[in-house]
């Protein structure tokens, strides 16, 4: 039929797994550690037989529509809100915690949002284990982390500071090809590259900060408008489509 | 006796390819780096009266909107220049700065093709560079590419998004633009009223085609009787 028909469904459908990638990130914007997706496009082509009669003369290449050339987490850090938690810490800058999942594979996440488990071992309030072991008994109190990552922390009644350890932030070659699992985590894959460990403040590397953690660096006023221009280019989309339909019903009647 | 209907049908499909043509465009109005098409139709030299049958492609030199994304691997051309991309078929141009590194540390398109630069490919590894206004990328480690831009006379579409034509020459007073990508330049306004033109035209044709099938009707069934 018309292939119009076809370059006007391939956008509405590009346009619709954008407005989800919209949806998805504005239900994300008070979640902690998110980091916003966004979707790039690409133009399609196909060789068009018909547009030159010439002999010799390479084929014509006309536009076949769109699609989703890639959907990619962008790892811009996120506003910084105070919780006077001590175990709480927010990554400022390039850097993840390296937990473990269950199952024993490794995953990173920037919520850093830890509690002591019932052995005295550092861990994630969500459940995942730190790949560090860190141990703080439980009778230490006024814990103090550093911006470099360095544990302090005072046993009750006593004025001996004690170094507890020292956290080390993960680091990949190109974060934006993380998989994103979901619950603040993320994989490793094949072009991400592997983890490389350091101290906080080295080499670019993040700093933390005690008492706060980091929200969602989802950008309401950019959502906003990808929002405006995704409906928007969906309607015109449409219309060519309602228009397609309106040319076959005229070459319908062509012989009555 | 079927000339005239050949002729109108002719014209039926050539408002079909404009249709396609306002639908491709329509379709990439969210793709960056795009530049909106439009057909024409010649008429042929050979026979008065004939309209040729083959269409010609003419792509817009408007520049796109700009958009901050703050995203230090996008780039944007400011005025006239098109970014040299390698492909299996040549070098092919493009206008969409939506870069990425590879895992062989090459920076290259989001399909996957290296971008050039005045001395061939651009090897990043992971390290972190800065670029200047001219288009000049320096790591930390010192070493420097020129990213290759080129006025380039667009001619054909290419694979992935990417532009083909032949090259004017290297444009060595281009300005770029870190952390920014263009828009299509695809003017929505003109489009549907393309579409609608093309459409109304459309009805006009099938009208002429249906009064010219009455006519030969009548001249077949009724003369005569």
């Amino acid at each position: 039929m018309i292939d119009a028909i076809e370059i006007a469904s391939s956008a509405l459908r590009a346009n619709q797994t954008w407005l989800d990638t919209i949806s998805h990130n504005v239900a994300n914007m008070q979640t902690v550690g998110f980091k916003k997706a966004n979707v790039q496009f690409v133009n399609l082509i196909r060789e068009s037989a018909a547009g030159n009669s010439q002999e010799g003369e390479p084929a014509v290449r006309a536009g076949a529509g769109i699609r989703i050339g890639g959907t990619y987490t962008q790892f811009s850090d996120g506003a910084v809100r105070t919780t006077n938690q001590p175990l709480d810490v927010a990554i400022v800058g390039n850097g993840f915690l390296e937990i473990v999942l269950p199952g024993g594979e490794t995953g990173l996440t920037r919520v850093g949002a830890l509690r002591v488990d019932a052995d005295g071992r550092l861990m994630c309030r969500s459940g995942w284990s730190l790949q560090q072991d860190i141990r703080i008994s439980p009778d230490v109190e006024a814990i103090e982390i550093s911006a470099e990552g360095k544990i302090r922390g005072k046993v009750a009644n006593s004025t001996e500071v004690l170094e507890l350890g020292e956290i080390e932030l993960a680091r990949v070659a190109q974060p934006e090809y993380l998989q994103d699992v979901g619950e603040g985590v993320f994989k490793l894959t094949e072009q991400s590259g592997d983890i490389t460990l350091h101290k906080p403040g080295e080499h670019g590397t993040a700093t933390l900060l005690q008492g706060h953690l980091e929200m969602s660096n989802v950008d309401l006023v950019e959502e906003m408008s990808n929002l405006v221009i995704a409906q928007r280019a969906y309607q015109l989309n449409a219309r060519v489509l309602q228009t397609s339909d309106q040319l076959l019903e005229t070459i319908n009647n062509l012989r009555r | 006796m079927s000339e005239a209907i050949m002729k109108l049908t002719d014209v039926l499909q050539r408002d079909l390819h404009t249709i396609q043509s306002v639908a491709n465009n329509a379709a990439n109005t969210v793709t960056n780096g795009y530049r909106a098409e439009r057909n024409f139709s010649a008429i042929d030299g050979v026979q008065p009266g004939l309209i040729s049958a083959a269409q010609t492609i003419a792509i817009s030199n408007h520049e796109g909107a700009k958009a901050i994304t703050q995203r230090p691997l996008d780039f944007v051309i400011v005025g006239d220049g098109w970014f040299s991309v390698k492909t299996g078929e040549g070098i092919r141009y493009t206008r969409d700065g939506h870069f990425m590194v590879s895992n062989l540390g090459i920076l290259t398109t989001q399909s996957g093709h290296p971008v050039l630069s005045d001395d061939g490919e651009i090897a990043l590894g992971d390290e972190t560079f800065a670029m200047n206004m001219n288009g000049t990328l320096e790591t930390k480690s010192g070493v420097s590419h020129q990213l290759r831009i080129a006025s380039v006379a667009i001619k054909d579409l290419a694979t992935d998004g990417l532009y083909a034509g032949d090259e004017i020459g290297i444009n060595a007073n281009a300005k770029v633009m870190q952390g920014a990508l263009e828009r299509s330049n695809v003017d929505v306004a003109q489009e549907m009223i393309r579409m609608m033109e093309t459409t109304r035209h459309f009805e006009s044709v099938q009208r002429a085609i249906s009064a010219y099938d009455q006519m030969l009707n009548i001249g077949i069934n009724e003369l005569g009787k």
